[in-house]
């Protein structure tokens, strides 16, 4: 049997030259790999699968093995361990060469569409199907609210049927959330109270307003209160977070530029956007459009104005909200807040803000829960072994009630906790401040107790 | 190994640790090829057993089909001890990261080999306690790779490396035997130090199941204290004056401007850019010991040339600057594509000229190194940067390494400290044993292993398998004895 190819690069180098590097990776960002290892114990999939193969550096080991052509990108198990990764980024945190892990994953997604069912299903339906339309997003929306309204998710637990149907889970176990079909939509523009301190867009996202809406709206709230006058833009756009990270580089491509065309000319000082995943993609919009020469210096421009929720209320110095809402609540850390954004401070700085909210820490609040984007859809085995250690930690915490800043999140511990018997509620950090603020709506009957 | 045999060893491992966790796919292998080391080579099967029971079996089954059996725990080995140079088989210890047992009161706990190093201390923490030895890798590196290099730190200058703090071991032997050594609650002085053997012998005896470790109660107070210097051979003179004024620190570190600039670009630890090298010190205890020795400690650095000396002024200050320090490896691939790290090193008064060789090496041959490491005991950690895509680097590199150890090893030192020989530093052995040291060696290690199939070709010069050691060349160097107590290296 022939020899394999090695990566001995330093002799074959010498031997034949510097070998040629696939278009579409980077090989200098690849390069910045030196395999120390030093990422192995915080990648999730690692923990859960033992093998090098689903480890940070072995992803970047075989990205750089494609790249110069020693295994082919469409080989299946080489697609196998791509798509195996959550995408969490934990490793990016803890490299102290500076990998740009989600970068480079990104672009070794591009080169390689996904073989296995389930994801290409996920993909034509969700990612480029429904997602970039407003139209049939709307309808959606208004779909799984009149569910909720019809009280759908009690007979799907009672039956057990939600064992069997696809999304049925999800479906059975919902977030506390909007459940009237009909949502009136955020106005163009929330005057500023008090003092005018900055002008400010608001990003609602395209799942996140069909699910979250009041999330949306107590963002607005937050906002106006700290002074900000807040737009939000007529054309409903996805910025194309889970189109990049799932590798989907085309559809990215197209719904960044298109979020810039919404946000362009609106004099703003800042692109506010509470979902974790959403900032992370628009704060990297030079990646989105690396094939774009035209646009990527107005998405380098773009993506500085960038700023998650509680980063940018943070850094303004929150007016402090009045209401008590006596809690004990841990915060999750979302991982494209953390590690994608490295905002982990500012979240609990703004819950501490709240009376009588008393911020307990879990172990590990910097793991990914298993809900990575499109992941616990394409590889639901993984995922609930992810969701699996996260429900342990919060039930240690003893918190009352979780707060993320990720829709994914939300639904994901929020299916994990009511399945597993729990009166846990998870919610936004922009929800508490929002209540705290004094908005009503939506709050779950033990913040409605805390509040009183 | 041809088809065949593969596939029948392979079925038999697959009965003992399930067909998940045994695979030899030409594609996943190559995944198993490297370290943290330049070096590479591809097993022929890789085994992720669940305990040491299964270990036991795995090794046994291996070792009768005289197949070579090479111990993989994070491979973040810088010495190319986990790349299977003889291919066979790797076992790796993904699946056996439990803590077994802490027991506080007799000041030691019993861990699998899977455990990482930090894990083991954050453990221990709650406790009051600490597993003392922190190699600058100790987020990811394990007791048992620890064990296998016997590995050190920052803080191991005044507390003893690894060997000092592993009371006892379980160990796989290629006879197919379990067996222990050491582990007792109570230390014996009895009979000879069979751990000690073991650790530190990189996986060529025996393969550790399970280890005896000690803890420490964690010091009541640490103060870390940087010193800033105008160039090397002044911080390094500083490391002596340091020494001879009596008080021995938990640590000292040394870092150059190179170092300074990758660690800041990585970690924004708070070290000053203009500093020709910084001495980093840490001393513990009681806090009114700690204060009197801090503000000793700064009087010598002062004394000895410091233009500058900086306390830590809280927990958070003291953990960002270890963390800049721990990370600096790691942070030279921000300042170039490769590099090739060594670990000479030398008796500490003859750091400052064995600095100034390294630097004229870098001069000659064009080539940037910079310089950070465990200045308490000598030991140098000097990191040659370079771009393997440039035709001809990497050879030139190997030549640079091979002089710097020479030279470490001419100035009364060793041509390794804590990262092992490995397959890298194989032949650079040499340097500091005879033929005849060699040769003892090779006995020893064939009484527990007689067919050369445990972690072969590492360790000792020539090919390791079949034959015993190749006789040194011409010009190699001849040394009577070993290094220990050869000048003052070991402290
Ligand atoms: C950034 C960085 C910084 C480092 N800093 C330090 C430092 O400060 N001090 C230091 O000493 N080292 C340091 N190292 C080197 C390395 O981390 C150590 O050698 C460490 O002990 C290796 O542990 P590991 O778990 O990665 O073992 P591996 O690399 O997997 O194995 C190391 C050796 O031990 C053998 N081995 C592994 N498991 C067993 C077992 N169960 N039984 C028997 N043999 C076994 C292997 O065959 C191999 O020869 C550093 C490395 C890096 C990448
Ligand atoms: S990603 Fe970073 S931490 Fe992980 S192996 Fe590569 S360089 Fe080391
Ligand atoms: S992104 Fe997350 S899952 Fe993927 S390799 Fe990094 S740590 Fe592991």
């Amino acid at each position: 049997m022939a020899e394999p190819a090695t990566l001995d690069f330093k002799r074959q180098i010498d031997r034949d030259g510097v070998p040629s590097v696939a278009a579409g990776i980077d090989m200098d960002l690849v390069r910045d790999c030196i395999h120390c290892g030093l990422c192995l114990p915080k990648c999730p999939t690692f923990r859960s699968l033992h093998h090098e193969g689903d480890s940070p550096r072995g992803r970047m080991w075989q990205i750089k093995e494609a790249a110069l052509g020693l295994v082919a990108f469409d080989d299946p198990r080489f697609q196998a361990h791509i798509y195996q990764c959550f995408n969490c980024r934990a490793c990016e945190t803890a490299c102290p060469s500076g990998v740009q892990f989600g970068a480079v994953m990104e672009m070794a997604r591009a080169m390689t569409p996904p073989q296995n069912r389930r994801d290409r299903m996920v993909r034509a339906i969700l990612l480029n199907g429904l997602l970039p339309h407003p139209r049939r997003l709307r309808i959606a929306g208004w779909l799984y609210r009149a569910t909720r309204a019809a009280r759908l998710p009690g007979l799907l637990r009672r039956s057990g049927a939600w064992k069997v149907l696809p999304l049925g889970k999800f479906a059975a176990f919902p977030p506390a959330g909007n459940s009237a079909p009909r949502q009136r939509p955020l106005p163009a523009l929330t005057p500023a109270q008090g003092t005018r301190r900055a002008r400010v867009g608001l990003l609602i996202g395209c799942i996140q307003d069909e699910m979250f809406h009041g999330t949306n709206q107590r963002t607005a709230l937050a906002l106006s209160r700290n002074g900000c006058d807040v737009v939000v833009p007529e054309a409903r756009v996805c910025c194309g977070a889970l189109a990049s990270h799932a590798g989907e580089a085309q559809t990215a491509e197209r719904l960044a530029a298109r979020t810039m065309d919404a946000f362009s000319g609106q004099q703003l000082d800042a692109v506010v956007v509470n979902a974790a995943g959403c900032g992370s993609n628009m704060k990297e919009y030079e990646l989105q459009l690396r094939n774009d020469a035209s646009r990527r210096e107005a998405g380098v421009a773009f993506s500085r104005t960038v700023k998650d929720a509680s980063e940018f209320l943070v850094a303004m110095g929150l007016r402090p909200p009045t209401r008590r809402i006596a809690l004990r609540v841990a915060y999750q850390d979302a991982c494209h807040l953390v590690h994608g954004q490295k905002v982990h401070q500012q979240p609990r700085q703004a819950l501490k803000m709240i009376p009588g909210l008393e911020l307990v820490e879990m172990q590990e609040s910097d793991w990914c829960c298993g809900s990575a984007g499109v992941y616990n859809l394409t590889h639901p085995e993984i995922s609930e072994d992810a969701l699996a250690w996260k429900i342990r930690h919060i039930v240690d915490s003893g918190a009352q009630v979780i707060a993320s800043a990720n829709p994914g999140c939300i639904l994901q511990i929020s299916m994990g906790l009511q399945r597993a018997g729990r009166d846990i509620p998870v919610v936004h950090v922009m929800d508490l401040l929002g209540w705290a603020y004094g908005d009503e709506g939506q709050a779950p009957p033990i913040v409605r107790r805390a509040m009183a | 190994m041809d088809g065949a045999d593969r596939e029948r060893l392979l079925g038999r491992l697959r009965d003992v640790v399930g067909d998940r966790y045994a695979f030899a796919d030409p594609y996943e292998m190559r995944l198993y090829q490297y370290d943290a080391s330049p070096e590479t080579a591809l097993p022929d099967i890789v085994v992720i057993p669940g305990s040491a029971a299964e270990v036991a079996q795995v090794v046994k089954i291996c070792a009768d089909a005289k197949v070579p059996i090479t111990a993989r725990s994070a491979a973040s080995s810088l010495a190319g001890g986990t790349v299977p140079v003889k291919r066979g088989v790797v076992i790796t210890f993904a699946r056996m990261d439990r803590i077994l047992e802490i027991d506080g009161d007799n000041l030691r706990a019993v861990v699998e080999p899977g455990v990482v190093n930090l894990a083991l201390s954050q453990a221990l923490k709650p406790l009051g306690y600490y597993y003392v030895p922190d190699p600058s890798s100790q987020g990811a590196c394990t007791i048992g790779g620890n064990v296998g290099t016997n590995a050190g730190g920052p803080h191991t200058l005044l507390y003893g490396v690894t060997v000092n703090h592993v009371t006892g071991l379980e160990l796989a032997l290629p006879s197919g035997e379990l067996v222990q050594v050491g582990g007792r609650k109570a230390a014996s002085a009895s009979g000879y130090d069979l751990t000690g053997l073991f650790v530190g012998s990189e996986g060529t005896m025996g393969i550790a199941t399970k280890i005896w470790v000690k803890i420490q109660p964690l010091p009541p107070v640490q103060k870390t204290l940087m010193a800033v210097y105008p160039d090397v051979e002044t911080a390094s003179n500083a490391v002596s004056a340091i020494v001879r004024s009596g008080i021995l620190p938990a640590a000292i570190e040394m870092m150059d401007k190179l170092s300074i600039q990758a660690i800041e670009a990585a970690s924004h630890a708070g070290y000053p850019l203009d500093a020709g090298a910084v001495l980093l010190l840490e001393v513990d205890g009681i806090p009114a010991l700690v204060d009197e020795l801090g503000e000793r400690m700064a009087k010598v650095c002062r004394e000895s040339g410091a233009s500058e000396v900086r306390v830590a002024k809280d927990e958070a200050e003291r953990q960002a600057l270890w963390k800049g320090r721990k990370g600096a490896f790691s942070a030279m691939g921000r300042l170039s594509p490769d590099f090739y790290v060594m670990d000479g090193v030398v008796p500490r008064t003859r750091l400052p000229e064995t600095l100034a060789k390294i630097d004229a090496i870098s001069v000659r041959t064009g080539f940037k190194i910079c310089n950070v490491f465990h200045a308490g005991d000598g030991n140098l950690h000097p990191l040659v940067l370079f771009d393997a895509f440039k035709p001809g680097q990497y050879e030139a590199v190997l030549r640079i390494g091979d002089e710097i150890l020479r030279l470490c090893a001419d100035a009364g030192g060793s041509v390794t400290g804590e990262h092992g020989i490995g397959l890298e530093k194989r032949e650079n052995i040499r340097y500091i044993f005879s033929d005849d040291d060699l040769e003892v060696m090779d006995r020893i290690r064939r009484v527990f292993d007689p067919h050369g199939l445990m972690n072969p070709g590492k360790v000792f010069p020539g090919d390791g398998l079949e034959s015993a050691p190749s006789r040194a060349p011409e010009h190699a160097p001849r040394r009577a004895s070993a290094v220990a107590g050869d000048g003052d290296v070991w402290v």
